[in-house]
């Protein structure tokens, strides 16, 4: 973060409360001197890239911007990363330091500091001139193994918008409150909601879905201004009840990606993206266009690069980045049809089909077909078909495969399995759809 | 097995699969996070389960069932 940048930080509103929760509040003011301390600690620990595997909190938000006020560059981890994917993915993204929530009972190829040392570390004096740190996030792999996608501050500020660090940067440009509820839950998070007055939601298609139906049917108590979905299609349905249960609030969806950042916003009420988007002209500070049913964006911002030295041609030689969506034009509209890959969407998170290594690798599986299954709470669940080996019964193969997918994040396990006969192939791959 | 305890088992099942403690699940039960505690990933399992079993489910024809009550109702039985 730059001197300039910071220093607005610090000054705005030092009264004003920045970071809500059940049994806390904190100032702007006290918490950008904290951040600021611990931006000096940070200084004190080897190397210059680290990672951080926290949930949301006040300690992730004061790493983040610690960090980025040090000049070092952090990795953000998704919490939901089972100890052996987390291994796997330090690996493939090396940092020297991983700042944890949680004591790890694995052996990492970085050094480990709980969380709880972070006030030690921000023990001395306040970090006077302020450098540019990177952020890092992971991709979610969609065309293979996760990249790691480098934003920088400025980036990030300018206009940049998707799901985690979107919330706070909205924050932190207009001088709002982030609140935080006891945990992702959705039923906290209305809790939270509720007793501390929010007026501006943003989640996925998925959250609003399970909110509505656990919603009380009347004087729900929450008092919205702005509700935003992104991640994820949604049908006209939704949003028809997102607007009768909160008739104040404005309802807008977010087209975004990690690559290119936030690509545009929509409001009209209605599902998908209006055709007029790809008419935009080449000065257009993001465009998009239609290539063999997939949609592509040209964006003026987003990342800066990927981390490491990975050698993909994320965007052409004219600037054009694949989306990966598969999208079709109806009337004056570009709907949605799903993923050119084969990666399941489920309530936003992405998980790859090829999980369904570990289903194979049970001696009691002869043959597993991992796959999406339209759901209409989550969009997508993970489904299994499965060939069980001559002599075990079905039940005994779903408890097997029920407890080997424990290994995976929640999102990533089956939510059905189908015992089949077969299981239909073509050129030798398995038929996914 | 009526339908009411076939519905009921289902979600036990569900709740087992979470590894969460053995609930007494009745038609009163909540079934959200103020009642049997069931978050979005376990209600889409709910939602695929009954349309499997059934051949429909209240979640995709845009019911938002608040209790184990209303998923049977759904199904015409009480």
């Amino acid at each position: 973060m730059s001197n300039a940048f910071c220093e607005v930080l610090v000054h705005r509103n030092p009264e004003r409360a920045f970071l809500l929760g059940a049994d806390y509040q904190h100032s702007y003011g006290e918490f950008f001197e904290y951040c600021r301390r611990l931006a000096n600690g940070l200084l004190q620990l080897k190397g210059d890239r680290f990672a951080c595997y926290m949930a949301d909190s006040p300690e992730l938000v004061a790493v983040i911007l610690a960090a980025g006020m040090s000049g070092k560059s952090l990795l953000l981890l998704n919490r939901e990363l089972t100890a052996q994917q987390l291994s796997a993915t330090l690996l493939r993204h090396p940092v020297d330091t991983l700042i944890s929530d949680t004591e790890l009972d694995i052996i990492l190829p970085a050094t480990v500091l709980i969380a709880d040392a972070l006030d030690e570390l921000a023990n001395g004096e306040p970090l006077v001139e302020y450098r540019e740190g990177e952020i890092l996030i992971l991709t979610s792999g969609t065309t293979g193994e996760p990249k790691c996608v480098r934003y920088s501050w400025p980036v990030l500020f300018a206009q940049v918008n998707f799901a985690g660090l979107q919330m706070l940067v909205h924050v932190l440009r207009n001088g709002s409150t982030l609140v935080f509820a006891e945990s992702n839950k959705v039923t906290h998070a209305l809790q939270a909601a509720r007793q501390c007055a929010v007026t501006h939601i943003s989640s996925t298609p998925t959250f609003w879905r399970y909110a509505l139906a656990s919603l009380p049917a009347s004087e729900h108590g929450l008092a919205l201004e702005h509700i935003t979905l992104g991640s994820e299609a949604f049908s006209a349905s939704l949003l028809e009840q997102l607007k009768q249960t909160f008739p104040r609030a404005r309802i807008v969806h977010i087209y975004a990606s990690t690559e290119a950042g936030s690509c545009v916003s929509v409001s009209d009420m209605r599902p998908g993206l209006p055709v007029s988007i790809l008419h935009r002209t080449e000065d257009s500070a993001v465009q998009f266009r239609i290539v063999d049913g997939e949609l592509h964006i040209r964006s003026t911002h987003g990342m800066d690069g990927y981390a490491g030295s990975v050698e993909c041609a994320a965007r052409d030689a004219e600037g054009w980045l694949a989306s990966g969506d598969l999208v079709k034009i109806e009337n004056d509209r570009i709907l949605f049809l799903g993923r050119r890959s084969e990666t399941i969407n489920v309530g936003g998170v992405k998980v790859h089909p090829l999980e369904e290594n570990i289903v194979c690798a049970l001696p009691c599986v002869k043959l597993a077909r991992v796959f999406g299954q339209a759901n209409p709470v989550a969009g997508q669940i993970v489904a299994v078909d499965v060939v069980a080996q001559v002599g075990y019964t079905d039940q005994v193969v779903e408890e097997a495969i029920r407890e080997a997918c424990l290994a995976l994040s929640r999102h990533a396990r089956p939510r059905s399995i189908n015992f089949v006969a077969a299981i239909e192939t073509n050129n030798l791959k398995l038929k996914r759809q | 097995m009526g339908k009411a305890a076939e519905i009921i088992a289902m979600i036990q099942t569900i709740l087992k699969h979470q590894a969460m403690p053995p609930t007494d699940v009745t038609l009163a039960s909540e079934l959200y996070d103020d009642g049997i505690g069931l978050d979005s990933l376990c209600v889409a399992e709910l939602s695929a389960v009954l349309e499997k079993t059934y051949g429909s489910d209240p979640y995709t024809s845009k019911q938002m069932p608040r209790t184990v009550s209303d998923i049977v109702s759904f199904y015409g039985d009480t």
